[in-house]
């Protein structure tokens, strides 16, 4: 329950959802539970067998009478250590199982929202910390759901044995047990909560002062002030230090007093078993019993110290995972799919389409229309923030107009499954990515049957194939996370690359060669003329220049498609 | 280490009281003194244990900012041009979370990575008083016990790494395909994502098994081990009770000590991860610091810190030195090759700027026009070959005292967190408001500056507002205006900027390099042409100076 801003459904409810994910996975976790149990009360047992069986040693002058003793130590060493060794094992891959769940459930329930849904006002790292997210989950079998069920049942086990001598000692093992594994834990979660909190928020700001930082080391250096580095960080760690120190305070008093408690429970069980003894109400044999059985059901209940830290954390992930997957997509799949295909021929109608990304938000398109016919070379060009890009979201459907209609080959695209709107129309977006994968398996994203010979055509295409050929596993090395194998420009040069592999009936480039020099640009402009001919291609630009000579120029200004010239015709 | 004496004292008092009991026939009240003492080490333990955790996150404080603060004059001293192959966001992360991760280390693993070392032997030493054949199977059981992980962990460690290293593969796969999805889904194929993730991690989940299997068996034997040995003694001892070698209160006293023994190494093996996370961040920190420096850049220390933490690029040493007209400035011969490169980036260039001239460089990526702007903002030397200013050899002269005379306009300008002002001021820290204003006239930034709420209070940064691409790089004239330097080198924005405001950015960069001696790597014809001269580059060489070959 760190920071869950807006949420519209509680942490708790959140967890509960997580949980009930599970599915039949819920047994994993009630294993482990039950193995944890055994090895704590094996634990319980081996330690009060041996203190009974040299008790026992102390009054006999033959060892045959403690044979039974004896098995009984050996049964419970045994137990315990094989239940460990099964515990750890169920448990963790348990868990393992129960993530791969919980990713696929995540992965599956923002599919209909991206990326309109997951695109963030403010830090483009949303989706690492979602991910983050999911990885936190993971503590929630074994460090959260277990550790409770097996210290009650430890804890039984060892107020049963205190029990069967005396009822007092059970009163005072559950009592001192209560006050260390659940009492103890609250009021330690509610002294540091508020510090916790503050480094929550702190950890976000440690990597966006630090990456800040070192992005603007060249102008820092450039400009002389060096000094304005170390200043930012020491204001990032003066601040987290005074949360960190409090939580230190707190930590170690939630040890010392954990280990406290239950060192004077087991004092107190001693000191209310001695006048037992003493009045011949309890056999001194047992006497050993008592204390040392107290120390082991202890033993149990130590992990619910830290229990809450994980239960908050892994709250705080649920809610926020929870919260993103219960959005309305903004784009609903019709419910009744028209059965008439697409002609595949790529004309392109907006009839009056107005769009704003929410309803607080200025219009970004407010009234365009224009036509492209099937086949045709276009430019779309004007200032930044107008609305360029949103022509290519709308026709991807990844974005719904509120006003107008969009056309594809005359066909409504409301009225079209997502899937088959998505064939028909390629996009290499501005945020596209690259995945870590070899050139190839990103390349065949486009076009899944598409062999060698094809591949390395559309690398020659896009002026490629002497850069691939001369890396040392040519199609098979990596990309590398986020394509960083790759220069900028080479990235958008296999983004390229991909699209002209799907073969679409349209294609639209979105300001996809920004980041190559005036000479590359123009042969890769030319390489996807070639491949792309007959065939509608938009090109997104700031500048009509470097598109050479299109059929149509869109120039969009003020959310308006003001002008439409006509260039040239083919065939000129 | 205290609180384990504590806990040794402790529980030989707790065997003596039940020795007294059991055999002695003590009552409450004679015992009650031992019972007292007992309570009371509870207590002093639960102290030592305090301020044993207060202590150790102190001292990871200190560690960590003296780190941090290392890693960053380190970085600096390296400068921007050695750092351009790495990559930002992973050095910003080991910078950041990288050094965080070390308070865990220092707080969890190390303390417990101590404890192994003495705990075990403190125990040991005192059993070795009270029996000494108890000793023997300590002796032995220990020994053991470090000689069969060492056997095992040698076999599983290349394991267990693996399996950790497989299980951060797995998520970083998946992060992969999550960022990926629109991707994915632009080319209709995100529900055969959700499948591979799916089929990744079964097939992963079948490998693991096996890995796990063997990982725990480290954790078996420990378990093992701490087990065999209390039952061992437990029946060891009592034999030796029976034939009366030995006194009931030693034996109790052996027996609850001998788990002791073993704490440690499960305290241990619980942190292992704490441990193997902090390495790893240890083993990054130290690939960041091993980076070679490229240029005697001034590191913030005494000799410019001035102690008041903020330096102003104007305050001392404005000495006869400093250049304030326009200078020219020559290129002999220079030649400059990347480290872990294999041709050289500038090959013997020779060029000429003369004074107020601006020169234009065009040329493919690549063809060393990046290099020449870092070697007169210092950010590298040359290997070979001079650069004169006004015929004075430029490592002559101080570092920053150069870069005072240099106004920098990167291609991707910096937004340092603070204030639109704070930004602009970055060029001159003492400047007024006045002429913080008219730095953004001239660049026409005021425009926009002034359509903001806040104006030149506005915030900027991550937690504020965000400029776009033109706006920003105006924000960057601004401030070179406001530098007033001599000397400016300007790096052309290659895109995102639409006509209208590229031909403001024109006028203003037309502003910013009148008077004044410049370097404009030029990526549109349009800029170039407004230069006194162009040189093409092509593989660190001159090959031609297109239009206007002479001034």
């Amino acid at each position: 329950m760190t920071i869950t801003p807006d949420t519209s459904i509680g942490p708790r409810r959140a967890v509960r959802r997580i949980v009930a994910l599970f599915g039949p996975l819920r047994w994993w976790v009630v294993a482990t539970a039950l193995l944890s149990a055994t090895t704590f009360a094996a634990g319980i047992g081996l330690i009060a067998t041996a203190g009974h069986l040299i008790s026992q040693s102390a009054l006999v002058d033959t060892t045959a009478t403690l044979t039974l003793s004896i098995t009984a130590v050996r049964f419970f060493a045994v137990v315990r250590a094989v239940g460990r060794y099964l515990e750890r094992y169920v448990g963790h891959l348990g868990t393992f199982r129960i993530l791969t769940r919980v990713r696929v459930w995540f992965f599956r329930s923002i599919e209909p929202l991206a990326p309109a849904a997951l695109v963030d006002e403010r830090s483009g790292d949303l989706l690492t910390r979602m991910v983050d997210d999911v990885e936190t989950l993971q503590d929630l079998p074994l460090r959260v759901l277990a550790p409770p069920v097996a210290a009650v049942l430890a804890t039984a086990v060892g107020v049963t044995i205190l029990g069967s001598f005396d009822r007092m000692l059970a009163v005072v093992l559950a009592g001192s047990v209560v006050l260390a594994g659940a009492v103890l834990p609250l009021v330690t979660r509610r002294l540091g909560r508020a510090a916790a909190d503050v480094l929550t928020i702190e950890q976000a700001t440690l990597s966006s002062v630090t990456v800040e930082s070192v992005s603007a080391l060249a102008d820092l250096v450039a400009y002389g002030r060096e000094d304005l580095l170390a200043t930012r960080l020491d204001q990032l760690t003066v601040r987290r230090r005074v949360a960190e120190r409090r939580l230190a305070t707190v930590r170690g008093l939630n040890l010392a007093l954990a280990g406290s408690i239950g060192a004077v429970g087991v004092i107190a069980t001693l000191a209310l078993a001695i006048p037992l003894v003493t009045e011949g109400r309890l056999d001194g044999v047992l006497l050993a019993v008592v204390p040392l059985a107290a120390i082991a059901t202890f033993e149990a209940v130590a992990p619910l110290a830290q229990g809450f830290e994980h239960l908050d954390r892994s709250r705080g992930a649920a809610a926020r995972l929870v919260d993103l997957v219960d959005r309305t997509p903004t784009v609903i799949d019709p419910t009744a799919a028209r059965a008439d295909e697409l002609t595949g021929a790529g004309s392109i109608e907006f009839d009056h389409v107005g769009f704003a990304y929410a309803r607080d938000r200025p219009d970004v398109l407010v009234d365009a229309s224009f036509v492209v016919p099937a086949g045709a070379q276009v430019a779309i060009v004007g200032p930044s923030g107008t609305g360029k890009s949103t022509v290519a979201s709308l026709l991807l459907r990844f974005w719904e107009q509120q006003r107008g209609t969009v056309r594809i080959d005359g066909i409504d695209v409301r009225t079209l499954p997502a899937a088959m709107v998505r064939s028909a129309v390629a996009v290499v977006a501005q945020r596209d990515h690259l995945f870590d994968t070899t050139v190839r398996d990103n390349l065949l994203l486009g076009d899944a049957d598409a062999d060698d010979d094809r591949i390395w055509s559309v690398l020659e295409a896009v002026s490629l194939g002497e850069l691939i050929r001369s890396l040392p596993a040519g199609l098979d090395e990596r990309a590398g996370e986020n394509g960083t194998r790759f220069s900028g420009g080479e990235r958008q040069r296999l983004m390229i690359a991909r699209a002209l592999l799907a073969e679409s009936s349209v294609l639209i480039l979105d300001e996809s060669t920004a980041h190559l020099d005036p000479d590359t640009e123009h042969h890769v402009l030319d390489g996807v003329a070639r491949w792309r001919a007959g065939r509608t291609t938009i090109h997104i630009a700031h500048h009509a220049e470097t598109l050479g000579a299109p059929d149509l120029v869109l120039r969009v200004d003020d959310g308006r498609v003001v002008t439409v010239e006509t260039a040239h015709h083919p065939g000129d | 280490m205290l609180s384990v004496a504590c806990t040794i004292t402790w529980l030989v008092l707790l065997a003596t009281v039940i020795d007294g009991v059991f055999l002695r026939g003590e009552d409450l009240a004679e015992t009650s003194t031992r019972l007292a003492w007992m309570v009371a080490l509870v207590v002093v333990r639960g102290l030592f244990v305090w301020t044993g955790e207060v202590l150790a996150d102190r001292a990871s404080g200190i560690l960590r900012s003296a780190i941090r603060a290392g890693l960053a004059s380190h970085l600096l001293a390296v400068g921007p041009a050695g750092l351009a192959r790495e990559r930002t966001g992973e050095i910003a992360s080991t910078l950041g979370a990288g050094v965080e991760a070390l308070h865990d280390y220092a707080t969890r693993f190390v303390p417990a990575a101590a404890l192994v070392v003495v705990a075990p032997m403190m125990v040991f030493a005192v059993t070795a008083v009270l029996d000494p054949w108890t000793t023997l199977v300590l002796a032995f059981t220990g020994p053991m016990l470090v000689l069969l992980l060492a056997v095992i962990g040698g076999r599983t460690r290349a394991l267990t790494q693996r399996r950790f290293d497989e299980l951060g593969w797995l998520s970083a796969f998946y992060l992969d395909m999550v960022r990926g999805l629109a991707t994915l889904k632009a080319f209709g194929r995100s529900s055969e994502g959700a499948d591979t993730i799916e089929d990744v991690s079964r097939r992963f989940g079948d490998t693991t098994m096996e890995v796990l299997r063997t990982a725990f068996q480290t954790s078996l034997v420990m378990e093992w081990a701490a087990t065999a040995a209390t039952a061992l003694v437990a029946v060891e001892v009592s034999f030796r009770l029976v034939a009366g070698d030995l006194s009931f209160g030693t034996s109790l006293a052996v027996l609850v000590l001998v788990p002791e023994f073993f704490v440690p190494f499960r305290r241990l093996a619980v942190e292992y991860h704490a441990g193997q996370s902090g390495r790893a961040a240890l083993d990054r920190i130290d690939e960041l610091s091993a980076l070679p420096t490229m240029v005697a850049s001034p590191v913030v220390g005494p000799e410019i810190g001035t102690g008041s933490g903020l330096v102003s690029p104007d305050d001392g040493g404005r000495g006869a030195e400093l250049v304030l007209d326009a200078p020219s400035i020559e290129l002999d011969h220079v030649t400059y090759r990347y480290p872990g490169s294999t041709v050289p980036a500038l090959d013997r260039l020779d060029l000429r700027i003369a004074p107020g001239e601006t020169l234009a460089l065009v040329g493919p990526s690549g063809a060393g026009k990046s290099t020449i702007a870092r070697l007169l903002l210092r950010f590298i030397e040359p290997d070979r070959g001079s650069i004169t200013v006004d015929g004075r050899p430029l490592e002559a002269d101080d570092v920053v005292r150069w870069r005072r005379s240099v106004a920098w306009v990167p291609q991707d300008p910096a937004i340092i967190a603070g204030t639109i002002a704070d930004n602009i001021r970055l060029g001159d820290a003492t400047a007024s408001d006045e002429r913080v204003r008219a730095a953004a006239e001239r660049a026409l930034a005021a425009d926009f500056v002034d359509q903001l709420p806040d104006g030149f209070d506005t915030v900027l940064g991550e937690q504020g507002l965000r400029l776009s691409g033109g706006q920003r790089q105006r924000l960057a004239v601004a401030r070179a205006i406001l530098r007033d330097a001599p000397v400016v080198v300007l790096d052309e924005f290659t895109a995102h900027l639409d006509d209208r405001t590229e031909a403001d950015l024109l006028v203003a960069i037309g502003r910013l390099l009148s008077g004044r001696t410049a370097i404009v790597i030029a990526h549109r014809p349009t800029t170039a042409a407004m230069c006194d001269r162009i040189v093409r580059l092509d593989r660190g060489r001159v090959v031609g100076s297109p239009p206007a070959d002479q001034p």
